[in-house]
């Protein structure tokens, strides 16, 4: 797929052999086109990506009715730089994908899809759409909400149903509802944690990424203090999430700072690399600092990592920027 | 079919040639009674096990207690022929591991419901996975039969040979209950299962252990497990309560 | 005879001389021939070239011996790789069907040259990356050639394919390592994998953390694992081999249940335990492994003698 400026893709220029992760999309926040002061907390919000959600007014046609405000809402939406999702229900995907999909989105996000052929038939869409509004052809992603049985099982088919399909966000509310999953009560693992992994590993293998959080706070719905979330973050990075869909804005600012590297843990990785080069020069292939073993996983991951330290530095200064207009 | 999922909670087992199975029925009350030609059932009452059924089946069945038979897997064919009388409710199939051996159950329930005099399609198919192919080919199998109603995670610890892990768990327990209710529900199905631990399952759980086991598997989509000892019905029960 | 007992494989590097002539006295059950990872860029050639004779330094204790060749260089390691006393071609990151049956058929091919038993030497894809984990299946029947044993899912390559930090507390690697377990059981193929060992200093060198890593294999059922380090061979071979009392309380399982079996029984009681068909298919798991641990332990205190006189 091609990067163009105008549909605002964060992607990766990062060849195979470096290859994570593809998209920098920390803080995820989702927003209605009815907002008041949609504007507002877009911009005051400094999340990575939004999303943009709409109601169907029953007393007009509301094609028409979204058809018209749409465009504006993405503008507005986007002037903090956040890339710009539309959320498209499945079962009504090909009437809502015509009042929504115009040119500033980064892609939509397809919510309640089943199999393979919701994916190809949304795709199909798109194919038309950008043509006949002047975007460019197989520039709009298409991101999977997965919160159903049928979506979960069907991930690997999914995923490879089209090129268009980019990022997977775990709905663990839906999800747990669908599978009769208790969610008030608490247990001593996450009862989602192999689909979570699932998740992640389905969509790293189409060179995709997948968004969620570490249980409990995966299912929290309030703003949780400061420490317990950072902690949170850490472990969702560290099972291989590479951002959240944010349920509170208090959430962005520790999700841009926690689905990333740590400053120490580039400073380490700078030093493996060199230890690593020195061993290299010296004819070995594997060298060791305090008992781990650097060789060359270890030495391409450091790089991995100061590369992603890298990327998401660059986004914060994009988004500053875009702050600093008038 | 007639479906009241929820209620079916507890399956207790009894060996279907206890002469004193009524009494146990009576005192233990679970919400489903299996009448067993397996594992309880040694090879020399096998056939005191299998003609008991005829009275069994008919007489127990009440409108609160509903009858089940688990047939075992070597013996399968003949197991349903001596189970499919008036007042069954289903069979329970151990031990699947593709669908053609689902298909081929079917069929053969097909034409002793038609042999018998059962409403066609009455009988029930309940398939407990044992065996990693069962679990590799889970969802062609729920999709096999219509009559399939409940999907169970078995004694898989013993089965498959899956020793404890440091996290106070069988290997692969909860890969394998997450696969099956992904599966389960995407298909319609009852759940069926507990989350079991090592030193404390199956037979040889005491009653505390049998309902953490249950509320544990509740919180992640399960609403029945076999019992199998009488004395798991009441644990089962509570823990499986909404 | 040697056979395919692999308590513990330790990688070894045909061009350090230090480790490759002194291998054989570590008492591992396999060693790997590395000519990937291990080995830097410039030496890849130098390395291929010692193979051959690596092979008779490092099988003097009766170790079985595997090759990890390049995933870019397939073509040019399998000629330097496939030997008589190879028992084992590693394919590193394997990811589809494809790559193992373009190995298959130059392993073939080589093994007919030069005399060797056909489909004698194993094909074993490691599965290092998601795409690789996701298509275990596919991988696992790609090719008409015994696959002994089957692990991965997890450790540095996946690391770096995921993005993620590794030697964290808890099981970053959940759901490959399951699902490829699972494909591997429901193949017949023995399964190493499935069982998470905390190890958050990161440290490889560590040998109560073997001992506490033969153990947890063990309980779990499992029969073989790896090691990078020479600390971790003498707990592991010692750990996942069954213990005497396991060896006896396995025969008086199988006796019990012939007892009962033969008056027509099922169910029956040992010193308070359940005795029944699931607790002999297991004892006889266990005697089993422990008569193939005994070969191989009597094949290579032979060739330790032989060896050393």
């Amino acid at each position: 797929m091609i990067t163009t400026p105008e549909n605002k893709n964060k992607r990766s220029s990062i060849n195979s052999n470096n290859p994570m992760p593809k998209y920098i999309r920390r803080s995820i926040l989702a927003l209605s086109i009815d907002d008041p002061i949609l504007e507002k907390k877009s911009f005051d919000s400094w999340a990575d990506a939004i999303i943009l959600d709409f109601s169907k007014k029953s007393h007009c046609n509301w094609q028409q009715d979204i058809l018209s405000r749409m465009p504006s809402a993405i503008a507005i939406a986007a002037k903090g730089d956040a890339e710009i999702f539309i959320r498209i229900n499945n079962d009504f995907a090909i009437s809502e994908l015509e009042a929504t999909v115009f040119p500033g989105i980064a892609g939509i996000i397809l919510k309640g899809a089943h199999s393979a052929a919701d994916i190809q038939r949304v795709s199909s869409a798109l194919d038309s759409l950008e043509l006949s509004r002047g975007i460019l052809a197989n520039s709009i992603e298409i991101d999977i909400e997965v919160n159903n049985a049928a979506c979960t099982w069907n991930l690997l088919e999914i995923a490879r149903s089209s090129a268009r399909v980019g990022i997977f966000l775990l709905n663990e509310q839906e999800l747990c509802a669908n599978l009769g999953i208790q969610t008030q009560a608490s247990l001593p693992f996450d009862p989602l944690e192999y689909i979570k992994s699932e998740l992640i590993t389905v969509a790293t293998s189409i060179g995709g990424q997948a968004v969620g959080m570490s249980y409990p706070l995966s299912l929290a719905t309030d703003s949780i203090d400061a420490e317990t979330l950072r902690k949170g973050i850490l472990r969702a990075r560290d099972t291989g999430f590479k951002g959240a869909v944010c349920p509170h804005p208090d959430w962005i600012n520790l999700c841009n700072s926690g689905f990333r590297p740590s400053e120490e843990e580039a400073n380490y990785y700078v030093k493996v690399i060199e230890v690593f080069a020195e061993g290299i020069k010296r004819g070995m292939a594997s060298v060791p600092i305090d008992g781990k073993m650097i060789d060359v996983p270890v030495d391409l991951r450091a790089k991995v990592y100061l590369e992603w330290a890298k990327r998401a530095k660059a986004r914060d200064t994009e988004k500053y920027q875009a702050h600093q207009k008038p | 079919m007639k479906k009241i999922l929820h209620h079916r909670r507890s399956w207790m087992i009894v060996p279907a040639h206890d002469p004193k199975l009524a009494d146990t029925i009576a005192q233990y009350k679970p919400d489903v009674v299996v009448l067993d030609l397996e594992y309880s059932v040694a090879p020399k009452y096998k056939e005191q096990a299998r003609a008991n059924l005829v009275k069994t089946v008919s007489t127990i069945a009440t409108d609160d207690i509903e009858i089940f038979v688990r047939i075992d897997k070597a013996s399968r064919w003949a197991d349903v022929d001596a189970a499919m009388h008036r007042g069954l409710t289903g069979i329970i199939f151990c031990g699947v591991d593709e669908e053609s051996e689902i298909t081929e159950i079917d069929a053969l329930i097909n034409t002793k419901e038609k042999e018998r005099g059962i409403d066609p399609g009455h009988i029930e198919l309940v398939i407990i996975l044992e065996s990693a192919k069962g679990f590799w080919n889970l969802s062609e199998i729920l999709q096999a039969s219509p009559r399939l109603s409940a999907v169970g995670v078995g004694r898989i610890d013993l089965t498959m040979q899956l020793g404890p892990v440091p996290q106070h768990e069988f290997r692969l327990f909860r890969y394998l209950m997450t696969r099956t209710l992904v599966a389960g529900k995407m298909h319609g199905k009852q759940l069926l299962g507990a989350m079991w631990r090592p030193d404390s399952r199956g037979g040889v759980a005491n009653q505390e252990s049998t309902k953490l086991a249950a509320q544990q598997a509740k919180l992640m989509g399960y609403t029945g497990c076999i019992c199998a000892t009488p004395e798991q019905v009441n644990p089962m029960n509570l823990g499986f309560l909404s | 005879m040697n056979n395919r007992v692999s308590r513990v494989s330790m990688f070894v590097t045909p061009t350090n001389p230090r480790f490759i002539d002194k291998a054989w006295t570590r008492g591992g059950d396999a060693y790997i021939l590395d000519i990937e990872d291990s080995i830097a860029p410039a030496e890849k050639q130098r390395c291929r070239t010692l193979i051959r004779e690596s092979i008779d330094k490092a099988n003097k204790g009766g170790a079985s011996i595997y090759v990890r060749i390049n995933k870019p260089f397939v073509d040019a390691d399998l000629p330097y790789a496939v030997w008589r006393g190879v028992d084992r071609i590693m394919l590193p990151k394997t990811e589809t069907a494809e790559e193992m049956q373009h190995a298959h058929q130059i392993i073939t091919a080589l093994e007919k040259e030069r005399g060797i038993p056909p489909g004698s030497i194993e094909l074993y894809p490691m599965i290092e990356t998601t795409l690789g984990a996701v298509n275990i299946h596919q991988i696992l029947t790609a090719v008409d050639r015994k696959i002994w044993s089957m692990g991965g899912g997890g450790g540095y390559d996946m690391a770096v394919n995921l993005g993620i930090e590794m030697f964290a507390d808890f099981d970053q690697y959940a759901y490959p390592i399951a699902y490829i377990t699972l494909a591997s059981m429901a193949l017949d193929i023995e399964s190493t994998g499935g069982v998470f060992i905390p190890n958050t200093s990161g440290r490889v060198d560590q040998s109560d953390q073997a001992i506490l890593q033969a153990a947890a294999l063990h309980r779990a059922g499992i029969h073989h694992s790896g090691a990078l380090h020479p600390a971790f061979i003498e707990p592991l071979v010692k750990g996942l081999t069954p213990t005497t009392e396991e060896i006896e309380w396995a025969k008086a399982v199988i006796q019990k249940f012939d007892e009962i079996s033969s008056v027509g029984e099922s169910i029956g009681t040992l010193e308070g335990k359940i005795v029944d068909i699931y607790e002999y298919q297991k004892a006889k798991v266990t005697l089993d492994w422990a008569l193939e641990c005994a070969e191989k332990d009597c094949f290579k205190e032979n060739a330790l003698k032989r060896a050393s006189s």
